[in-house]
């Protein structure tokens, strides 16, 4: 057996813990001196209200006419809040698509709570989401619209897309999960032998609390220890700690799920996976991804650990689109909103692609 | 004979023992979290729990150096340091204070599953499940006897409650081993690690945070490897199921007892929310169909225009074609009228006739 070395010495690891104790101190006292952290950063009005939802219309610098061409709708997750697409001024991808000329919208489905237990996914997609696109297309006196889905958003954008054809000018999906059983995918993996239908019976909504469990303990060490570990590396003064505890906020800000959706997206997305397999049904329309026949940019991250990209590339094979593009970034899932180097590339290649088909 | 380099350990040993950092850092974190409230503090949390994990494991490495693992050679203790850690790791799952972040998972289903409303935290105890419901004590046999007199509901009730909490210990029984099971190959593919790459000529970490470091990229290795396997996801769905079943019951529970004080059920709610829901439903569908039935007059309107004034000219017209046209073809009745009247003429005309000639009489 080979000797394992170890050269530490008492004294260098003393003067370690010691110098982890000053940025613990320094690090800590940063984070208690920031007050009140703001959900979103660019201006916005609210356009249309209905029960928790509201659609956002976000304010330009330059007040428009708009550039680049039909408004683009971002749909978020469920789970999450959207507010991870204008987290700081630094970060922001709403702002980008501004500055790429876009009027963008945005739909906030708020919290649900026991009263929205019923909801289910046709409320949500040919309910909810129909509706804010009919409003969008009323403002702006427009015949059809961009839509740009994001992660589980972006699911629902594809189901919407399918089936409301006349509706949708480009579809943009962001990394979204369309084959929910490619071999690495460790969510789907987790809830293989769980008795959703039991879950949803017994709970009503499914907690925040457990989504939070279940995403945190994918990289369980990392994300519930290192990273802790890291930020007193980098939390030196007020605006670092302010990035950090953003992300924090954002992080553990997790809705609780409406019963019935969940249930149905549990069991027909990831324990069947029937949107590659077929036979998906939302509400009374069968769900066939080659319907899509409008342009799609498919945008994934290659070290995703929620959305693996195989579970995203996998939808050039199932659109029935001729106009098919992917956008690939080098980077994680949330990297992808918030890091510097998407600011510079996302929203800008969203942007032109979307002024290609103008 | 004592060298001079161990003379000059003896000191830094003294400090290291009873885990002086340790008990530092929870001093100076109690003071700190009472005057903190304005930031959340599960966050603080958090960072106090990696501050410990951290200092907990520079404690482990200082401790080469030092005790019984110090004999002036920590290369060949730190073998006996993993070895010591996997014993550690198999003292019960409620005290496992030495393994370092290998708890964290596990703490958090209990933070998690304490969050929901209606919970109590059930832990496994020593030697598994809770010593009320181990199996050798028959207790099992005993939680299936009948209830009896007029409690017998509320008793068969109850015992339902003491085997579903047993099935879900005895689940989560089940998971924490093989956690403390991952938590060992973690340890064996550290120590695996560092060895192959003394073979290669690398490097060995040079401080505590690249031990660290190092020590959670393999955990989160073993940990990859091991939950993409259907064991895992067979543990992992029986503890999942398990805790449901048992909140279900706990629910009915309550129910029973909210509805004897005359309050609204669980159950009473959620029929209501259910009816809600299909009635709002219902009212969009009749909001659409009244909106489009309005749209579709709208858009008619101007054709139902026209008929209407066509209409009213056809009826203005009707006086003259009925004199131009009597008894024509095809207007029997205007023809039925104009006999009618021509008969009542007729008749009329005989009437005075007949007054006249009675006058001249």
């Amino acid at each position: 057996m080979t000797r394992v070395p170890f050269h530490l010495k008492p004294d260098q690891i003393a003067g370690e813990m010691a110098d982890f104790a000053r940025k613990l101190g320094t690090g800590l006292g940063a984070l208690t001196s920031l007050g009140d952290l703001d959900s979103g950063v660019t201006d916005r009005d609210a356009v249309y209200r209905e029960d928790k939802l509201v659609l956002y219309r976000y304010r330009s610098s330059d007040q428009g006419p708009f550039s680049n061409g039909a408004p683009l709708l971002i749909v978020y997750a469920l789970v999450n809040r959207p507010y991870m697409t204008d987290l700081q001024e630094n970060r922001s991808m709403v702002r980008g698509l501004l500055d790429a000329g876009l009027d963008v919208y945005l739909i906030d489905w708020g919290y649900p709570d026991r009263a929205d237990r019923y909801l289910t996914l046709d409320d949500y997609i040919n309910g909810y989401l129909d509706r804010c696109v009919d409003e969008l297309r009323k403002i702006r006196s427009e015949d059809k619209i961009n839509l740009l889905g994001i992660c589980q958003g972006g699911t629902f954008s594809l189901c919407y897309t399918a089936t409301h054809q006349d509706k949708i000018k480009n579809l943009v999906t962001m990394v979204t999960p369309v084959d929910f059983r490619t071999p690495d995918n460790m969510l789907t993996r987790s809830i293989d032998f769980v008795d959703i239908d039991l879950l949803v019976d017994t709970l009503g909504n499914v907690p925040g609390e457990l989504l939070n469990w279940t995403f945190l303990n994918l990289k369980p060490f990392q994300l519930m220890g290192q990273k802790y570990v890291d930020m007193l590396d980098v939390v030196k003064d007020e605006k670092s700690a302010r990035n950090f505890m953003q992300m924090e906020k954002w992080i553990f800000d997790s809705p609780d799920q409406a019963g019935e959706a969940f249930r149905q997206f549990a069991r027909d997305f990831f324990q069947q996976n029937k949107l590659v397999e077929g036979g998906l049904r939302i509400g009374d329309h069968e769900i066939d991804l080659g319907k899509i026949r409008n342009p799609v940019l498919n945008v994934y991250a290659t070290q995703d650990h929620l959305v693996p990209p195989d579970a995203s590339r996998v939808l050039k094979d199932l659109v029935g689109s001729d106009d098919y593009e992917e956008l690939t970034f080098d980077g994680g899932h949330i990297g992808i909103y918030v890091s510097g180097k998407s600011q510079k590339t996302i929203p800008p290649a969203i942007g032109a692609w979307l002024a290609n088909r103008f | 004979m004592i060298s001079s380099t161990e003379q000059w350990f003896d000191p830094w040993r003294e400090l290291l023992s009873d885990q002086p950092w340790q008990t530092t850092l929870e001093a100076w974190w109690r003071q700190f979290s009472s005057q903190s409230e304005p930031v959340p503090s599960p966050v603080f949390e958090k960072i106090a729990a990696q501050s410990h994990s951290f200092f907990q494991l520079a404690e482990e490495l200082a401790k080469l150096h030092t005790g019984s693992a110090g004999d002036g050679d920590p290369g060949g203790s730190i073998d006996r340091m993993f070895e010591e850690l996997k014993r550690a790791m198999d003292a019960p799952s409620s005290n496992q204070s030495r393994n370092l972040f290998w708890q964290m998972p596990l703490a958090n289903w209990q933070r998690m599953v304490s969050s929901m409303p209606g919970f109590f935290n059930l832990q496994p105890t020593e030697g598994g499940t809770q010593p009320a419901f181990n199996q050798g004590l028959g207790m099992d046999g005993l939680l299936s006897a009948p209830g009896l007199g007029y409690t017998r509901e509320t008793e068969a009730d109850l015992k339902k409650y003491a085997r579903l909490s047993f099935d879900y210990l005895e689940a989560q029984r089940k998971y924490n081993a093989f956690f403390i099971g991952m938590s060992k190959e973690s340890l064996d593919s550290m120590r695996r690690c560092l060895a192959d790459g003394a073979e290669k000529g690398e490097e060995p970490p040079a401080s505590v945070r690249e031990f660290y470091d190092l020590w959670v990229d393999c955990s989160e290795a073993v940990y990859r490897a091991r939950t993409m396997t259907e064991e895992y996801a067979r543990l992992h769905g029986d503890m999942v199921n398990t805790l449901m079943t048992l909140k279900q019951h706990s629910t009915a529970i309550m129910d029973r007892f909210t509805g004897m004080m005359n309050m609204p059920t669980r159950k009473e709610l959620d029929t209501m929310h259910h009816r809600a829901h299909l009635v709002r439903r219902t009212v969009r569908e009749l909001r659409l169909e009244v909106r489009e039935l309005r749209q579709r007059e709208a858009e008619m309107s101007p054709e139902l225009s026209e008929l209407n004034a066509r209409l009213a000219a056809l009826s203005r017209e009707k006086p003259k074609s009925g004199k131009k046209k009597p008894g024509g073809p095809g207007r029997p009745a205007a023809t039925r009228t104009v006999r009618k009247v021509s008969a009542s003429k007729t008749a009329g005309k005989k009437v005075k006739k007949h007054k006249a000639r009675m006058k001249k009489k």
